[in-house]
């Protein structure tokens, strides 16, 4: 099959005019022709085509360009030059005729099917990492970190935290110690000896009924929880408790480590639009790894105060108790506002279902 | 005049049949050309988003997939799309930097900032020795990228090249250096007493403010002194005054545009209904530091489009000049839509804006000869710097992602 040799631009790489050529293979050598050589017809016809060699290279000497839908074709000529296409589609064309493959990943992105399947492949490792690498990772670099850490980071937390947020508490004693000495037997019950002890603080707080735990082992509750609940031992107990289980299993530098690695790895995806876009997956993504840490402290509160014999249904009691408070419109809801994505703690309605199985099970 | 005296330079390199080429000999070349208005061409982008996207992606899978080691590959890929999309009296560019070349540089780099991230974790003072070294190699980097990016983009078969020096190169950076010690020394006493450091960001601006244009100055001045071409080498001829006044002007623009973002980020925090928890603050901080941003765009895309103009306007070789026309107000509307875009597809627009930019900063851009661009030869030395004679003493011409 003789294939009519291609029109070219040839650029012989010291001068910026082109010079009209043809191009011919014959086997694994290429030709770079006088424009009028090389015509079929003359050698059909027993006469040799009238052909005047200008350049002739190792097929292997040209670097073939990619197909592209609007760029030129340049083919780099080892050494110096270059051949530039006359007519894009007569040159794909040609190459193709003769067998020159463009490279598999410009064939995948020439087709959209193929596009869009990269696009769903991209799409499920992306959530893949987002639902389990990245877990897995917090926890593998946390057990790295060493406690001393934790508690660097928490008591600079705490020390913050006291600044502008927290009051010395207004409760009395003998509130106090009962529930500090309850918390450590139900602790010492259901973990054994030799955990580090908890710093248990009580504090005003213009946060109002609230509960947190800092890494390093700083439980806060502020005295209008214990107000709230009036003194109810079991569930300000399953509080404590949820909060120690944030502490045990250091979820704050779990979730900073989290929070880094879906940052690094959206700005790394993403990277070269707008650096403030990336922030935006890493913070709907953080907030779920703030779910998964809740239900784990809430798993870990019903083994505290099973562990103590009490019953993990009391702690329906706190969501009656903060349902009436919105209810009556002194506080503002977290989770309704933007839906699900937004929402650091999981539905109450969740939380609910967690507690009233917990006391079924028992 | 331009000397165009290549054509008998028939050496080793030149094909045999070089004296027999129907290329015009120089005389008549010369005397063709002697009408006072040069040839106009205007440079074109004729790439497509939708093109760049399909090749975004399908990188971004491969980089996924090699944890970020094909990155030269993908790097040189995209490079040379925008090149071959780009032309200038009917040709195209073209990029003919080797993966394997770009991998080494960028090992390097990464190598080197991944241990300036470890030593800042560790202290303070390890953060700044690193931060040091970086400052140190940046400039011999710098040119490094430039020789390698130069060197390897072509134009109708003719390569280019950078000539500047490292001494240069550091000389270059000298105004940057005045700013930021001084800078740093300033940040460190801030961290010290901080009860004493008042005065300290007016006096950080005033020094921003001399120094800044003036380092900016140096730099462009060092990029575009020792550019080469077939046998043209290039100049700059800006003058300090103009840079002043131009990065004067941004500030200017600039600090109104702060003023206007602020009232905006006011007005939006003022007028958002009553938060009902973390979720709606959220939403509310978002919206407002989007509102904040978009009235910077208007100084950002003055100091672009200034500095492009001024950049290109100033450039010369012999027998050739550049005019670069690009506008501000078409560049504002262009950044303002593709970030809004951006934002509301959540970044996938991303391809699609950054040729729509491609396409704008380049089509603004004219070359002026003033004799057909047919008529550029190229100098005996071979097309990759790498062969150049002193490639023992300069970390040659490698690649930082730059």
């Amino acid at each position: 099959m003789t294939v009519e040799p291609l029109d070219v631009d040839w650029f012989d790489g010291r001068h910026a005019r082109p010079r009209r050529a043809r191009l011919h293979i014959e086997r694994d050598r290429i030709q770079v022709l006088e424009p009028e050589s090389g015509r079929p017809e003359g050698r059909a016809n027993g006469r040799p085509g009238r052909r005047v060699v200008l350049l002739e290279l190792p097929l292997a000497a040209i670097d073939w360009p990619e197909r592209t839908r609007h760029g030129a074709r340049i083919a780099r000529i080892a050494g110096g030059g270059e051949l530039h296409a006359v007519d894009v589609g007569l040159w794909d064309a040609w190459a193709a005729s003769h067998g020159l493959r463009q490279p598999m990943l410009v064939r995948v992105q020439l087709r959209w099917r193929f596009v869009l399947a990269v696009l769903l492949v991209l799409a499920l490792l992306a959530y893949g990492v987002w639902r389990w690498g990245i877990p897995m990772a917090g926890r593998a670099a946390v057990t790295l970190l060493p406690p001393v850490v934790d508690r660097q980071v928490g008591d600079a937390a705490y020390a913050a935290l006291r600044q502008r947020w927290l009051a010395d508490s207004a409760l009395p004693a003998a509130r106090t110690e009962p529930l500090r000495r309850a918390l450590e037997a139900s602790l010492a019950r259901a973990e054994g000896p030799g955990r580090e002890p908890l710093r248990l603080h009580f504090h005003a707080s213009r946060l109002g009924p609230n509960a947190f735990a800092l890494p390093g082992g700083h439980v806060v509750i502020t005295d209008e929880l214990v107000t709230l609940l009036d003194g109810d031992e079991t569930v300000l107990l399953g509080v404590l408790a949820h909060e120690a289980g944030h502490v045990r299993a250091r979820h704050g530098m779990r979730l900073m480590v989290q929070t880094a690695l879906l940052g690094a790895g959206a700005s790394a995806l993403l990277g070269d639009p707008a650096g403030w876009l990336a922030t935006l997956p890493a913070l709907l993504g953080g907030a779920g790894y703030t779910r998964d840490v809740e239900r784990e402290a809430d798993e870990a509160a019903i083994r505290v105060l099973r562990a103590a014999g009490r019953d993990p249904a009391a702690m329906l009691r706190l969501f009656e108790r903060l349902a009436e408070r919105r209810a009556r419109g002194t506080e503002a809801s977290g989770a309704e506002s933007i839906g699900i994505a937004f929402a650091s703690h999981p539905d109450d309605a969740e939380r609910i279902a967690r507690f009233r199985a917990a006391a079924l099970a028992r | 005049m331009a000397d165009i005296g290549g054509a008998h330079a028939g050496g080793l390199l030149a094909p045999p049949w070089l004296d027999t080429t129907p290329w015009t000999s120089p005389s008549a070349a010369a005397a063709r050309t002697h009408d006072a208005s040069p040839d106009r061409h205007p440079l074109a982008f004729t790439g497509s988003g939708s093109e760049y996207f399909r090749i975004w992606i399908v990188n971004l899978l491969a980089m996924v997939l090699t944890v970020g080691l094909c990155y030269p590959w993908a790097r040189v890929r995209r490079v040379r799309y925008f090149h071959r999309n780009t032309r200038l009296d009917g040709h195209a560019f073209d990029f003919r930097g080797e993966p394997i070349r770009m991998l080494r540089g960028f090992l390097l780099v990464w190598l080197l900032f991944g241990a300036y991230n470890l030593a800042s974790q560790s202290s303070g003072v390890a953060a700044l020795l690193g931060l040091g070294a970086i400052a140190a190699l940046w400039p011999a980097l710098w040119r490094g990228s430039l020789r390698f990016r130069l060197g390897h983009t072509s134009w109708r078969g003719l390569p280019f090249a950078f000539e500047g020096d490292t001494a240069g190169a550091y000389r270059a950076f000298g105004a940057f250096t005045a700013l930021g010690l001084p800078s740093l020394l300033l940040l460190v006493f801030a961290q010290a007493r901080p009860g004493e450091a008042g005065f300290l960001l007016p006096l950080l601006a005033a020094l921003a403010l001399a120094l800044g244009p003036l380092g900016w100055y140096e730099v462009k001045r060092y990029q575009h002194r020792h550019c080469a071409f077939a046998d043209r080498r290039s100049d700059w001829q800006a003058t300090r005054h103009e840079a002043y006044a131009l990065f004067a002007r941004a500030a200017a623009l600039g600090l109104a545009g702060a003023l206007a973002g602020g009232v905006l980020f006011a007005g939006v925090v003022a007028l958002a209904p009553a938060g009902r928890g973390p979720g709606d603050a959220l939403l509310v901080g978002l919206i407002a530091t989007a509102a904040f941003w978009l009235p910077l765009a208007v100084p950002q895309s003055y100091m672009e489009a200034r500095t492009q103009n001024l950049v290109w306007n100033r450039t010369v070789a012999p027998g050739l000049r550049f005019d670069s026309a690009l506008g501000v107000a078409p560049l504002c509307r262009l950044r303002i839509r593709n970030l809004l875009l951006l934002v509301a597809t959540l970044g996938l627009y991303w391809p699609w804006a950054v040729v729509a930019t491609a396409r704008l900063r380049l089509g603004a851009v004219a070359v002026l000869s003033d004799e057909p661009m047919d008529g550029l030869v190229g100098t005996l030395r071979t097309a990759a710097p790498d062969a150049s004679g002193d490639a023992a003493a300069d970390v040659a011409g490698f690649d930082v992602g730059l």
